[in-house]
């Protein structure tokens, strides 16, 4: 039951593609991460994923069975996909006991999943007086009711202040280390990086990459190497007769197109002394936003432009 | 299907909106025959029901915006993703909502006209009335020409309800909008079906006025109706059937 198959899921919508033939295959053991742009399609696939939404082909599995096909699906998948899918008039309580009513589960669950959330001196005020923080908070709260093998979640750090974010952050950890399948979406890599071990990166519905966090950074992520020399003047041209490019930042040059190793045997040769040459490796959010640069499909105005 | 109707029915009780909407719909009807009883200049068993069946008519439409509030609510609040999450299988849910507002309506009903007559003889005996219906409720003082007793025009009354309930459901369920299906439940009866017909007859000399469902509903609830109560209840049920079906199949085919 633990590990999930997407194969060859298609959604359509009247007009565009929302799920292009996306495939992926997510894990138990480790938090994995469900990256995209804003209208990627990470929602529509999670929708598609536990048959809210019908799609056009493929599939979603749970160890081999569709989600339309188990017993008792609140014991085996928690989903969350909007915190703000509570009535508003509807005390937090009450809200989870009805929805832990429809599958049997005992009532003394709802109180201890709300103490475990921190909700349990509010939980009979009305979920309209919540904060969005806590929304999230009930909303995970009814992923775990039913103490299920597999979670998914959609930007479950949404609204959430530091400290609940960290406190998300080593939830879901832990709740990977018990070996149970966590599949988390999010637009921001940075937050990814600090919580999934694993990504799956979509743009415009079409899988981009599935591997490693470290993995994904070597392949996407910018290199290159800054130095700081009395004699950079001397080591510019034999970088560039070599293919490389430079630029300047902070008083230190840095050379894009060749390692370390290249430049300090080329400035041995020269007579360069070095006093700063350390290879740099971009941001997980430049490497994210290069591998998803062709598929971001929301673009927002320069702020150059913006100030005219 | 037990835990699912149990589910349902915690959803009902624990909204407010929903709470108002049943005492209303409760303490109107009765609180307008059992004034009715100890003011009326000449009362007795026809004109207490004809008041109770009268102002049902508006805890009627409440039973149909009960219904409604059974499934918008769950759109509009997002609620109907994690209600389909926890039951993947839709009929299932649709099943156990359509019964569990039946029975709240029926209940709620069947507490209307049980307070409501046991007040109003109350109130009748306290001027020195002789209340006849709840003694002997198969004879009208003036009864009407299909033969109906007190009982058959209460059951009508509660069934009708009951109809109007699932009415409002399924177009709640349809438009997935609580304005938008509380709109239609009282603009139909109340105007289109009054226009329609006055257009029809005017343009195609063609009357349709005794085949409009919705009248159809408050005719049967008549104490004196002007045809058979059972078939003008039975024609209302054809259409709340065709209307809920619909409703069944659209909620099993489209996106949450």
């Amino acid at each position: 039951m633990r590990v999930i198959h997407v194969e060859h899921l298609t959604k359509k919508f009247a007009g565009f593609t929302a799920v292009d033939d996306l495939s992926f295959t997510v894990s138990p053991g480790h938090v994995t991460g469900f990256l995209g742009p804003n209208g990627s399609g990470k929602s529509t696939t999670m929708r598609c994923m536990i048959g809210l939404d019908h799609a056009q082909g493929g599939s979603a599995t749970f160890s081999g069975v569709s989600y339309s096909k188990l017993t008792q699906p609140l014991h085996r998948v928690g989903t969350l996909l909007d915190a703000g899918n509570a009535h508003s008039g509807r005390s937090a309580r009450n809200h989870l006991m009805w929805l832990a009513a429809s599958t049997g589960i005992n009532k003394s669950r709802v109180d201890t999943v709300l103490e475990q959330v921190g909700l349990g001196e509010v939980s009979r005020r009305r979920v309209g007086k919540y904060s969005l923080g806590m929304k999230q908070r009930l909303g995970i709260a009814s992923v775990l009711l039913g103490d299920p093998e597999v979670l998914i979640l959609d930007e479950p750090v949404n609204g959430l202040d530091p400290e609940g974010i960290r406190w998300i952050r080593d939830l879901l950890r832990d709740l990977a280390k018990e070996g149970r399948t966590v599949l988390v979406s999010s637009h921001l890599l940075s937050e990814m990086a600090l919580i999934a071990e694993e990504l799956v990166v979509i743009g415009q519905g079409k899988l981009i990459t599935q591997c490693t966090v470290g993995e994904f950074t070597a392949r996407y992520a910018k290199q290159w190497v800054r130095v700081v020399s009395p004699q950079v003047d001397a080591l510019k041209p034999l970088a560039v007769a070599r293919g490389a490019t430079m630029s300047e930042e902070n008083g230190a040059i840095n050379f894009h197109g060749m390692t370390a190793a290249e430049l300090g045997e080329l400035g041995a040769t020269a007579g360069v002394t070095f006093h700063e040459l350390s290879p740099q490796t971009g941001s997980l959010e430049d490497a994210f936003l290069d591998a998803t640069a062709s598929s971001v499909q929301y673009h927002g105005a320069k702020s150059e432009g913006l100030a005219h | 299907m037990l835990h699912l109707m149990k589910s349902e029915f915690i959803k009902l009780r624990t909204l407010r909106s929903t709470l108002t909407a049943t005492f209303v719909l409760i303490a109107f009807p009765i609180a307008v025959t059992v004034l009715s009883a100890m003011f009326a200049k000449s009362p007795g068993e026809t004109m207490v029901m004809k008041v109770l069946t009268n102002t049902g008519t508006v805890s009627m439409l409440l039973c149909g915006v009960l219904g409604v509030f059974a499934i918008a609510q769950e759109y509009s609040q997002g609620t109907i993703r994690i209600t389909f999450a926890a039951t993947p299988t839709r009929m299932k849910v649709f099943a156990a909502k359509a019964i569990v507002i039946s029975l709240w309506v029926a209940i709620s009903v069947a507490v209307l006209e049980g307070v409501g007559l046991i007040g109003a003889n109350y109130a009748l005996h306290r001027r020195g009335f002789d209340f006849g219906v709840i003694y002997s409720p198969s004879i009208f003082d003036n009864s009407s020409g299909h033969g109906d007793s007190a009982w058959q025009v209460l059951f009508a009354f509660g069934i009708v309800c009951i109809l109007f309930a699932l009415i409002g459901f399924a177009l709640g369920a349809l438009l997935r909008s609580s304005p938008g299906a509380i709109a239609t439940l009282i603009l139909v009866p109340l105007l289109v079906e009054g226009i329609v017909t006055g257009l029809l007859l005017a343009a195609f000399d063609i009357d349709i006025s005794r085949k409009t469902p919705f009248t159809a509903a408050i005719r049967a609830v008549q104490v004196e109706p002007d045809a058979a109560r059972w078939g003008l209840v039975g024609y209302f049920s054809i259409w709340c059937l065709v209307i809920t079906v619909i409703a069944a199949l659209l909620m099993k085919r489209r996106d949450a």
